[in-house]
């Protein structure tokens, strides 16, 4: 089966792609179970399975919940172009004692999603790290 | 091929990496499947629930992706509560994958007993997604009505159209797995049902 969503990485005019250089942090189990719910998205979309994203109380900005021995919380968007089956990566985040690192996630993730929206070269296809 | 396995067969050369991404794949699919099944069945959570023996705010957190300490007595009291049977089984990491992959609410969904037509008529011998068809062509019209997909086969089991598997059950009838089956279909003429 094809994927039908297509999985995008925020670029920062500046920094890079600062998600890649969160997941290249990440160890290797993180990683598995990172990319098993990307496939997710990319495969099944939002609506097949139950929970695959998660409300960060920041309109538009979703998080993805994965468990283990550190707490996986990136942030993402939906599109954010009108219309297309798509997701962007905003901001590589954990979740320590309730608190987001880095603190302020959602808020951050925000402010990417609407520079992303005045300029939408500030993106690339996810880059994967195996 | 899957583009899926395509993607992981580098990745999945690492032992720990190849688990972890299984066990996620796990705790998606049986979210995922407890919704489908209840969704089909008209059931609210708080009804499952009930049925299981359970409160509500329990099975709500079970029916999610992120849910991921199952224990097997859990999971009997919902298959109890759906009317059906839990297999638990060993299975290679590519049937994982493809399952994974394939994974809608078609291949998800599953009979109750009471809507089970192995146990409605005695001339029915159906698997999940493969039956071979004794009866006549009354009958026959009457489970095309009952399970909707259905393809005719005539000739016998090595006639099955060749295309991409979907399900475990036509994987296991292509190859080798085929041959160990043949003697027990080779008298099995007739319609052969694929879900």
């Amino acid at each position: 089966m094809m994927a039908k969503w297509t999985i995008f990485d925020y670029v920062d005019p500046v920094d890079g792609n600062l998600f890649r250089e969160w997941s290249v942090r990440l160890q290797k189990k993180e990683r598995a179970k990172l990319n098993q719910r990307l496939d997710s998205l990319a495969i099944h979309g939002p609506g097949m399975i139950p929970g695959i994203l998660s409300p960060t109380g920041m309109p538009s900005i979703f998080k993805l919940k994965i468990h283990g021995k550190v707490q996986l919380r990136p942030m993402l968007c939906e599109g954010p172009g009108r219309g297309e089956e798509a997701f962007t990566l905003l901001l590589g985040a954990f979740e320590v004692s309730d608190d987001y690192v880095p603190i302020g996630a959602p808020l951050i993730a925000a402010r990417m999603r609407e520079c992303l929206i005045k300029d939408m070269r500030r993106r690339v296809l996810h880059e994967r790290v195996g | 091929m899957s583009e899926l396995v395509d993607k992981l067969r580098p990745e999945f050369r690492d032992e720990e990496y190849r688990h972890s991404y299984a066990e996620e794949c796990l705790h998606t699919m049986i979210a995922t499947q407890i919704k489908v099944l209840r969704e089909e069945r008209e059931m609210t959570q708080s009804t499952l629930a009930k049925r299981a023996e359970m409160l509500q705010p329990r099975l709500s957190v079970m029916e999610n992706a992120d849910y991921s300490s199952w224990s097997v007595s859990t999971l009997k009291r919902l298959a109890r509560a759906f009317d059906l049977a839990l297999s638990v089984k060993f299975e290679a990491f590519s049937d994982v994958i493809l399952d994974f992959e394939e994974m809608s609410k078609e291949t998800l969904s599953r009979r109750s007993f009471k809507d089970d037509p192995v146990f409605r008529s005695a001339k029915v011998s159906t698997r999940r997604k493969f039956s071979i068809w004794h009866g006549d062509d009354a009958q026959r019209d009457a489970l095309q009505g009952t399970q909707g997909k259905l393809e005719f086969m005539k000739g016998g089991i090595t006639e099955i159209p060749k295309r991409e598997p979907v399900s475990q059950t036509e994987r296991a009838l292509r190859g080798d797995s085929l041959k160990k089956q043949e003697g027990a279909y080779e008298n099995a003429f007739g319609i052969c049902a694929v879900g």
